[in-house]
């Protein structure tokens, strides 16, 4: 009898430590968090569009014109989402240097952009009155990789915001109010012209006239950083 | 041979009631760190690495995208002001005022996160820059399935949904629970019973 007695109160215990792993684990397992969803709809550096989760047992009318593609949709959708919003997203990765998000021109719409790190955590985020110009330039990378961009020339005479943040890979997010029907064109025109890319600071290259492309700055990134060099 | 029934037996419920303990805690919401005001709660710590371990496993499991303190703060409403459940059969009135914000929406969400439209043609969603407002800049907005006069907002179908206020470029998004600020008032009015 005593023997089922401590098998109970091992188990008891044992009840404690499985709750705890298991709370704990989640967000590192999880396939249907923002992150694992994201990677099934894009690379890393692909703007990608992504809208309110609907109930897609209900079978209804479309809204409007800017339904979304019958294919992805479901896969598209995040929780709690505001249907008043057009949003647009993209992975990251900063191995290969700092990534460059912004977007061509201005939008009267109020819009906001979110950094996330790969388990959701919002790290940063903005709105167009915070924003230099009312323009998207964000330039997002590791405390290391903010110190070179400063050493460039890509901060002065331009509306770029640094952020540093202090992880690999992350997420990002734009957001577009769509308060009339009228301006959804504008927004979704705006959403567009959305990139997300790694830029080059290699000292030779103080001044890349554009960002190359994603897999040339990649490869650069297994070679020595200039910085800690000058440092040591 | 007894031995090995009372491993099994403490490894069952050590599995058993843990993964069961987890889910519930998980799933139900253990509500920490929320502001309450009224009917409202939000969780303004909720995808910060402020926030509590259940709150980040809830999060992750149900793909949501939070808004970061620059951006604004979602209120969610799940019982009117008489503590009653929210349903898509009834007609609810909010009316008052909110925290000062640049704008605010007004969205019906079901408890899994799935926005809640309504047919083509019926305002699924409301943005305080197309709201009528009264002299004192109050407001009131009808909830419900039958249209209404003044700011109107759609619903559709049966069972139990949510209200979601979500205020945007505020100085709520740091609120705490001493904070006194105001949200609008849940009332309810009549009940469809064509079930």
């Amino acid at each position: 009898m005593a023997r089922y007695v401590l098998a109970i109160l091992i188990g008891l215990v044992g009840a404690g430590l499985v709750h705890i792993a298991i709370v704990f684990m989640i967000p590192n397992v999880s396939d249907n968090s923002a992150w694992s969803r994201l990677s099934g709809l894009g690379d890393y550096f692909e703007v990608v569009r992504i809208g309110p989760l609907r109930d897609a047992s209900v079978v209804r009318p479309p809204l409007a014109e800017e339904e979304l593609p019958a294919d992805g949709g479901l896969r598209r959708s995040f929780a709690f989402s505001d249907p008043a919003f057009l949003v647009a997203s993209c992975r990251f990765a900063l191995d290969g240097g700092p990534v460059e998000i912004s977007a061509n021109g201005t939008i009267d719409n109020f819009w906001s952009a979110s950094i996330y790190d790969s388990q959701g955590d919002n790290l940063y985020s903005i709105n167009d009155r915070a924003a230099i110009g009312g323009l998207v330039n964000l330039i997002v990378g590791t405390p290391q990789q903010i110190e070179d961009v400063r050493a460039t020339t890509l901060l002065e005479d331009s509306s770029a915001l640094p952020v540093v943040v202090d992880v690999r890979t992350g997420y990002m997010t734009i957001r577009v109010l769509i308060d009339e029907e009228s301006k959804r064109p504008a927004a979704d025109a705006f959403l567009k012209t959305v990139s997300c890319l790694p830029i080059d600071i290699r000292p030779t290259a103080a001044m890349p006239s554009e960002p190359g492309p994603a897999g040339e700055a990649r490869t650069d990134a297994p070679g020595p950083a200039p910085a800690p060099t000058l440092a040591g | 041979m007894r031995y090995l029934l009372a491993i099994v037996l403490a490894i069952g419920i050590a599995l058993g009631l843990g993964g069961w303990s987890a889910k519930l805690a998980i799933d139900g919401g253990t509500n920490f760190d929320t502001v309450q005001l009224g009917p409202w709660v939000a969780s303004p710590l909720i995808g910060t690495q402020d926030a509590d371990p259940y709150a980040r496993a809830r999060l992750a499991k149900l793909a949501q995208l939070t808004l970061g303190g620059g951006e604004g703060i979602m209120f969610q409403a799940e019982e009117d002001d008489a503590g009653r459940r929210l349903r898509l059969e009834c007609s609810y009135l909010l009316s008052g005022s909110t925290p000062a914000a640049r704008f605010f929406t007004v969205s019906a969400h079901s408890d899994t996160g799935l926005v809640d439209l309504p047919q083509r043609g019926r305002p699924g969603w409301l943005t305080s820059n197309a709201l009528l407002r009264g002299e004192d800049n109050g407001f009131t907005i009808a909830v419900g399935p039958s249209a209404r006069a003044g700011n109107w907002l759609a619903t559709d179908g049966s069972g139990p949904y949510r209200l979601t206020f979500a205020l945007y470029d505020t100085p709520a998004s740091a609120i705490t629970g001493a904070a006194g600020l105001a949200m609008p008032s849940i009332t309810r009015q009549e009940c469809r019973t064509d079930g």
